[in-house]
């Protein structure tokens, strides 16, 4: 017998279409407006058609029957990746696209909804502990090489979600916080900001001591951690400068903006910056935005799609969206806590924390916070690939939500 | 056990930390920097494009021969367009309206925000005047750009002119865009991918009217463009010009070349035309003209033009009778006017008595060469296939029958035809007798004005055959052209000579003898059934030490005596002695005469 304890969370459901016909409408506008018939809107709406068409298959299919299927998921995935690391269609400097049935297919999308799963299913099963945590974590290892041996740096920074989402088991949160601090200081380093960090650890040296100076038993501690610190940083330099060929260094001076670029990255930056600032507290309106219409911004129906929102609808309009989807990421995780499946809280927080790392990864580009590694803003650039597998991931989040007697052992 | 949580905390918090932190970030850029926006108003850094020099051409003197002048591309950015009256701004340019519309279009369709050029290649005085009214209308721009500049008037052909790439070349490669130029023919045409450099790009801050402001972030994002690379050609200035005013008024072809080392000395196609004309304002009118002018100018006769060459391969069929041991050099021989068998007869002009393969040379006895050329066909028991297809083979060496690899555009193979070809022609029943008329170079053999001056170039240089070209050197890089020996024993080539040089001295070419220059060649005439026949010589010069080779068509000529030869002997004169001899003036005036042609 099937009862429900828990009726499907219809809220992620509602803000996932708003997201999803808004980025539809925004195509729409910027096709008119630049003037080309590029097709890329009404392809857009077929994406967001098939998915719609995924997702109410999912629905309908018992949740147990789709755990069953995610080592095979998982797997497939994997396999899909190789594929398109051995004989993959090159687009934009990036060996990740497979052909299936004449639709290019970025299978390191796939791989993420699957790692979510595996890893919701197999950490489920497990004690909570910090080494289960970690162990779970390792899930995320394999899709996330494949993505770096694609060239696709960004597809692999997402799989941090994994370790991220499993803090809820275990997951020494200190390590993530480590993890990104870590990640800042290299992009320092590599930018060039070496002198400012050391004397950024001094002052930071001197206060530590000047808070802790009652307390004599912590300075030793605070002492080792600052030398250590300042060790990792120097050694982080010299592999910079010292192991890298000069033509490798130039590779990610330029991934940090530092370089100049023949691709014209530090040009994106600029114009998507000057397209935002455009916008102003209310915007252009829609299809009047002016570095949109004239296509300033490189990748404006990709990549650098939030440009167009931003100035099109302004701080208004971005500011919405970015409560949307801060509303989406909150809700799945917390209406789900009441949920008597450990599996099903590990899952939303994994899905979660996909959304939140990609939405990290593109804004923080977009807004000139972060280096320009291309990924999409989720359900929102233009992109197949993309769409399905964020539906794919919201829809078995859908279907979990309904909490299910038959979930429960 | 340790329980779970109903959430994790840390996560909640760090997802609200980020959001934060980027809403700070937009609202910063959006509301705050007001200077940004304030930027973003007023100015647009925009890309621009900025073509490199295109490449030098120098002589074998390191002299310049092709630069370039500072020129203009008028610009239009289509969305800031305002045109309150076409017709003006039409005829400013001198454009149609309707010409100027479609120009416009294709601006549109390029881009509507970014600048792309309705004219290139604008000549200075004609800018200044277009500039003064343009630069009041909003949407006009202005690129500094390239002409061409020659210095000798004569090497159309070599130099080869450019136009505007077209919509296949845009395609074709990334690296033009509209309004560029690509060279169509000649040296200009070869080495486009040397001449041409590498565009370079520069960031502008551009105001709302497109005028520039200064460069973005002090050009610290700049490239500069690469110079194209120069060619350091193998041209003799002087001799080319005074190779192209022999052949002023006449159609035909001269290529010098100097035999060691395959530089090609000068290179006469006529008639020729005005490559500053292809960079003038009516550039387009005067291309179709070309193109509609009886006497072809644009065909470079050199290198594309195929004739039968006649008599001039005799020395080579000579070399190829040695070969197969048909003959020796105590061959004698007594032609009786006519080399006659069964119903045949190919006639010769006159009866001769010869002691020696190398007098057939000189008196270019027809029943000679038909008779060894039989000889040679009928030389295997198992036929004359096999003869055939040597021969065919030894010509290809000699560069017969395929292209010679020239470095410039539009070399034809010519013909030497084989059993293949035979067999196409006539079923397998063809015999010696029927392809008998190889044996003085008429027939189907096609050969091009440069093979006859490689071929000569060839026997001139002791058997080697060198790749003729007219670049030695690309910037520092000095180019390796092939050289192939082909096997001929020397004293062959003695004998050979030895006739080559009496054809001049008491043979066929008298009229080409040259006070103090002992030199060597052979008349032709081939056959037109068009007309009258071409006049063609091939010769080197001096007899003991070769600098000079040369192969000379004049069409409708007559016999080679009477235009060729004497143009190859002045070629000669003037390339090792620097002028003319003052006994020779009356023969340079004859041959400076134009030929009057039908149509
Ligand atoms: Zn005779």
């Amino acid at each position: 017998m099937v009862v429900s304890r828990q009726k499907m969370d219809w809220w992620v459901l509602i803000i996932y279409l708003i997201i999803s016909v808004w980025s539809i409408l925004t195509l729409y506008f910027i096709d008119v407006s630049s003037g080309g018939a590029s097709g890329v809107w009404q392809r857009q709406v077929m994406w967001l058609a098939i998915s719609l068409v995924v997702g109410f298959v999912i629905l309908m299919i018992d949740s147990q029957l789709i755990l069953s299927f995610s080592w095979l998921f998982y797997t497939i995935a994997i396999l899909l990746m190789l594929v398109a690391i051995v004989q993959g269609q090159v687009v934009r400097n990036i060996h990740a696209w497979v052909v299936i049935g004449g639709f290019r297919f970025q299978p390191v999308e796939l791989a993420k909804v699957a790692t979510a799963l595996i890893t919701a299913r197999w950490v489920a099963r497990r004690k909570p502990s910090v080494i289960t945590a970690v162990k779970g974590s390792l899930w995320a290892v394999l899709p996330a090489l494949l993505a770096l041996a694609q060239k696709d740096w960004g597809s692999a920074m997402t799989f941090a979600a994994v370790p991220l989402a499993l803090t809820y088991v275990g997951f020494p949160w200190l390590l993530v916080i480590a993890g990104i601090a870590l990640y800042l200081v290299l992009l320092a380093v590599i930018a060039g900001y070496i002198k400012y960090l050391l004397i950024l650890y001094g002052v930071t040296l001197l206060v530590l001591i000047l808070i802790f100076r009652k307390q004599k038993e912590y300075i030793k501690y605070v002492f080792g951690g600052v030398v250590l610190v300042t060790l990792i940083t120097l050694s982080m330099e010299w592999a910079f400068t010292k192991v890298l060929k000069p033509y490798q260094q130039q590779r990610l001076k330029v991934l940090v903006g530092q370089e100049k670029d023949p691709r014209g990255a530090a040009y994106n930056v600029i114009q998507a910056e000057n397209a935002i600032a455009y916008g102003g507290l209310t915007g252009t309106g829609l299809g009047q935005g002016f570095f949109t219409s004239f296509k300033f911004v490189p990748e404006q129906t990709t990549d650098f799609i939030f440009c167009a929102v931003a100035e099109e609808t302004g701080f208004i309009g971005g500011t919405i969206l970015m409560v949307l989807y801060i509303a989406l990421i909150l809700r799945m995780i917390i209406y789900v806590s009441k949920h008597r499946s450990p599996l099903v809280k590990i899952y939303a927080h994994a899905i979660a924390s996909f959304f939140l790392m990609h939405i990290l990864i593109n804004l923080g580009m977009v807004l000139g916070l972060l280096p320009v590694i291309g990924i999409p803003l989720p359900l929102f650039s233009y992109g197949g690939s993309q769409m399905l597998s964020f539906s794919l991931m919201v829809f078995i989040y859908l279907n979990f939500s309904r909490e299910r007697y038959t979930l429960l052992r | 056990m340790k329980k779970l949580e109903d959430y994790s905390k840390f996560f909640v918090g760090f997802a609200i930390a980020v959001f934060l932190i980027l809403w700070i970030r937009l609202a910063y850029i959006q509301l705050y920097a007001s200077a940004l926006k304030e930027r973003a108003e007023q100015y647009i850094v925009e890309k621009k494009v900025v073509k490199p020099p295109r490449g030098l051409i120098y002589d074998r003197y390191d002299s310049i021969l092709v630069a370039n002048e500072p020129a203009y591309d008028i610009m239009v950015v289509p969305a800031r367009l305002e045109i309150k009256d076409t017709k003006f701004v039409a005829s400013l340019l001198g454009l149609s309206v309707q010409e100027f519309k479609e120009r416009l279009q294709r601006a549109k369709r390029y881009s509507r925000i970014v600048a792309s050029p309705i004219l290139s290649a604008v000549h200075p005085s004609h800018f200044h005047t277009m500039q003064t009214y343009l630069s009041m209308i909003p949407g006009f721009t202005f690129r500094r750009g390239f002409i061409r500049k020659y210095y000798n008037g004569h090497l159309a052909h070599v130099v080869g002119y450019m136009t505007e790439v077209s919509k296949e070349d845009l395609e074709k490669d990334s690296f033009y865009m509209p309004g560029d130029f690509i060279g169509r023919t000649g040296l200009e045409h070869f080495y486009e991918l040397e001449l041409r450099g590498q565009k370079g790009i520069r960031y502008v801050l551009v105001d709302a009217f497109g005028r520039e402001r200064g460069a973005y972030a002090n050009g610290k994002y700049d490239i500069p463009p690469v110079p194209g690379k120069s060619l350091y050609t193998t041209i003799d200035p002087n001799l080319q010009s005074f190779a192209s005013s022999l052949m002023e008024g006449k159609r035909g072809a001269i290529v010098a070349i100097e035999p060691a080392t395959g530089e090609i000395l000068a290179f006469v196609s006529s008639p020729d035309f005005s490559l500053d004309s292809f960079w003038h304002n009516n550039r387009s009118s005067y291309y179709v003209k070309l193109l509609n002018q009886p006497d072809k100018p644009l065909f470079n006769r050199g290198v594309s033009a195929t004739y039968p060459p006649g008599s001039t391969i005799k020395p080579l069929q000579t070399l190829f009778a040695f070969k197969m041991n048909v003959i020796n050099h105590y061959t004698s021989w007594f032609c009786p006017g006519a080399w006659v068998r069964g119903s045949l007869t190919v006639k010769c002009h006159g009866s001769h008595f010869l002691t020696t393969p190398k007098e057939a040379i000189q008196h270019s006895c027809n029943s000679f060469y038909c008779e060894v050329f039989y000889r040679a066909l009928s030389r295997y028991a198992e036929g004359h296939r096999k003869a055939l297809m040597q021969w065919k083979e030894y010509l290809n060496e000699f560069g017969f029958g395929k292209k010679t690899g020239v470095d410039i555009r539009g070399e034809k193979p010519g013909l030497v035809p084989d059993t293949s070809y035979y067999d196409r022609m006539y079923g397998t029943w063809w015999k010696p007798t029927t392809i008998i008329s190889l044996a003085i170079g008429q027939g189907e053999w096609l050969a091009t004005p440069i093979q006859l001056a490689t071929y000569v170039s060839v026997i001139a240089n002791g058997g080697w055959f060198v790749k003729p070209h007219f670049v030695r050197k690309i910037d520092t890089f000095m180019l390796e052209w092939d050289s192939v020996k082909i096997d001929i024993p020397e004293k062959d080539l003695q004998h050979v000579r030895d006739g080559m040089k009496k054809v001049i001295e008491e043979g066929t070419a008298r009229i080409a003898k040259i006070p103090d220059i002992e030199w060597a060649g052979k008349t032709g005439t081939a056959q037109n059934p068009h007309g009258e026949d071409h006049s063609l010589f091939v010769g080197f010069a001096p007899l003991d030490s070769p600098r000079i080779a040369v192969a000379v068509m004049v069409e409708n000529g007559g016999f080679g005596s009477r235009w060729a030869a004497p143009i190859a002997s002045f070629i000669v004169e003037y390339y090792l002695k620097g002028s003319i001899d003052s006994s020779r003036l009356w023969l340079l005036e004859r041959v400076k005469q134009p030929i009057k042609y039908e149509q």
